[in-house]
């Protein structure tokens, strides 16, 4: 109850501290870029006569970037902004303060990161039906593909914050090579190694929930993966739970036997 | 209270604390020493932020590294700087109590109380960024008070603050110490921590140089080479006079500040206690009338350079406890 009590209040206290203008603005780009360059691109075909075949694949592209970003944003710099903001000693020198500041800013990243996808997604969906009217069960693409998302934002929250923790002068730096390396690269490998990547799960669980929707035959993506049959979503969603309980867990051992040396030591 | 036994901590090869064995039962302490000269390690390594390189560190009894719940009785003003644009001096402060486990509701009037107890009550809606220095000052002592902690530990909690906060926050000092609860005030300033009456803990260059009570510091300063002014009536005769002393090195007479009356007498000496036993005498004996007499060095840095030199072997006098 008391580390609950802690974490809530970490959590609180981000919101308040998000609430600029600045911050505000960056969140309303990230939303609305997947539905404008959607749209734009729905235009764009309609200037040249062409057909916009895969429109929904074009959404999960747009929207996974604003969800990478903005989960890169908010969640890495854990650690970091605290030091840089010289408010660290100030947790770190509470029972459990170290650990809460790890669990209420990963909470409210996720909360972040998944209200800019819910927009993103809401847009795209709307943009899409709008002009072409061919989601047959847009409630169920709207609702799945938010529960995805959240996954998603919960998956790499976790990571990124472990990140944070560790390498926390170089966090964001960390992270996005993390995610080229990862989400790009390995995901994409026809190997064993893609199935330690997060997307390789994610978008298994994507293919199953709203696949049909997207146009894509699954069996090109078991060809191209060479796996003989489709795992259940069941067992993707257990691997990325065990996934995030283990980046939380390796943050929270971290965060708790390091030391972070601030300027001011003297 | 807090023992230190062999405690040595390095940054890479940067020695932040050296050597240091002290134990301190419960009581007021002013921890002094020039910037730099590792008061903020040797504070960290108290509450367990920082591991030791060498040595152990227990605070109540335990290894402060490994007991996060240590924390619960330590209240702490670190001398950083924050100010959170949106944030209210109430808001940051019922969030630090929060954050050792309180309800929102017992945190609420704890840090209305804790506000009032600092007389930021007037200002605690205020966002952080529109506080003066002194107001920031009295908000972080806020949050270090507010869960009542047996411990408090203050890392220049004067700086920014106005004459008339300085005299207050040393009332509330010295109140906390009546209390029968302990403190830690670091600072580089030896008069503001002086007026809280506590013991001294003089650290410089990472090392523990001397401790002991204010009359045992002065009795340091005392001894040890050392320049005296002195304002008097008839300070030529008195200088002729001190002359004769064999420990004085040097006389000068200087023009008196405007207004003032009489003359200043400069003197060098490698034992300011026996000129100051000698200087009543000779003033009876002569019938001069004296105005004032102090230590032109009773400054802080004067007072590490000696005991830097005592501690080095270069000088003799003082004791070191």
């Amino acid at each position: 109850m008391r580390w609950f009590n802690s974490i809530l209040a970490t959590f609180q206290f981000e919101l308040i501290n998000f609430l600029s203008l600045q911050r505000l603005a960056v969140t309303a780009i990230l939303a609305l870029f997947p539905p404008v360059m959607l749209s734009l691109i729905f235009v764009g075909f309609r200037f040249t006569n062409g057909n916009f075949q895969f429109p929904l694949i074009v959404t999960v592209l747009f929207v996974s970037i604003v969800c990478l970003l903005g989960m890169l944003l908010w969640a890495t710099p854990n650690i970091y902004s605290e030091l840089e903001g010289k408010s660290w000693i100030f947790v770190a020198s509470r029972p459990g303060g170290r650990i809460s500041i790890i669990l209420g800013k990963y909470l409210s990243a996720v909360i972040f990161g998944f209200a800019i996808c819910v927009v993103a997604i809401t847009g795209c969906l709307v943009v899409i039906q709008w002009m072409t009217g061919a989601l047959k069960n847009p409630i169920w693409v709207w609702f799945s593909m938010n529960l995805l998302y959240l996954i998603g934002c919960l998956s790499y929250g976790a990571i990124y914050s472990l990140i944070g923790t560790m390498f926390y002068r170089r966090a964001m730096v960390v992270a996005a090579a993390y995610t080229i390396v990862s989400s790009i690269v390995l995901a994409n490998v026809p190997a064993v190694i893609s199935r330690l990547t997060l997307r390789y799960h994610l978008q298994f669980i994507g293919f199953n929930w709203f696949g049909e929707e997207m146009g894509i035959d699954i069996k090109d993506l078991m060809n191209h993966y060479s796996i003989a049959d489709v795992p259940s979503s069941f067992y993707h969603l257990l691997w990325l739970g065990t996934a995030i309980l283990c980046a939380l867990s390796a943050a929270a051992w971290v965060v708790m036997s390091r030391e972070y040396i601030t300027s001011d030591e003297t | 209270m807090i023992e230190l036994d062999q405690v040595t901590k390095l940054y890479g090869t940067v020695i932040g604390v050296n050597d240091i064995n002290m134990s301190l039962p419960p009581g007021t302490y002013g921890l002094l020493g020039p910037n730099g000269s590792g008061k903020t390690t040797l504070i960290n390594l108290i509450l367990g932020q920082l591991k030791p390189t060498l040595g152990t560190v227990r605070l109540f009894g335990k290894n402060p590294w490994s007991r996060d719940s240590l924390l619960r009785k330590i209240g702490l003003c670190p001398a950083t700087e924050v100010a959170f644009p949106r944030v209210t001096g109430y808001q940051w402060v019922k969030y630090l109590i929060r954050m050792h486990g309180f309800s929102s509701q017992a945190a609420d009037q704890m840090a209305r109380k804790s506000l009032a107890q600092v007389r930021l009550d007037h200002a605690m809606h205020r966002p952080m960024q529109n506080y003066s220095l002194g107001m920031r000052q009295r908000a972080k002592l806020a949050q270090a008070i507010a869960h009542e902690p047996d411990l408090l530990i203050l890392d220049e909690p004067f700086n920014g603050l106005d004459p008339v906060g300085r005299m207050e926050m040393i009332q509330f000092l010295r109140e906390w110490g009546s209390t029968g609860r302990s403190l830690i005030l670091a600072s580089h300033i030896l008069h503001e921590v002086e007026a809280v009456h506590p013991s001294f803990l003089l650290i410089s260059g990472g090392r523990l140089l001397a401790s002991g009570s204010p009359d045992q510091v002065r009795s340091i300063l005392a001894e040890t080479p050392n320049t005296i002014r002195i304002r008097a009536s008839n300070a030529r005769l008195l200088a002729s006079q001190l002359m004769e002393h064999p420990a004085v090195d040097e006389i000068s007479i200087l023009a008196p500040e405007r207004g003032e009356s009489g003359e200043i007498l400069q003197v060098a000496t490698r034992s300011a206690a026996q000129v100051y036993n000698r200087v009543p005498e000779l003033l009876a004996a002569a019938n001069i009338e004296i105005y004032e007499m102090h230590s032109a060095d009773e400054s802080l840095g004067h007072l590490f350079s000696t005991l830097m030199k005592i501690h080095r072997g270069e000088s003799q006098g003082g004791t070191l406890t």
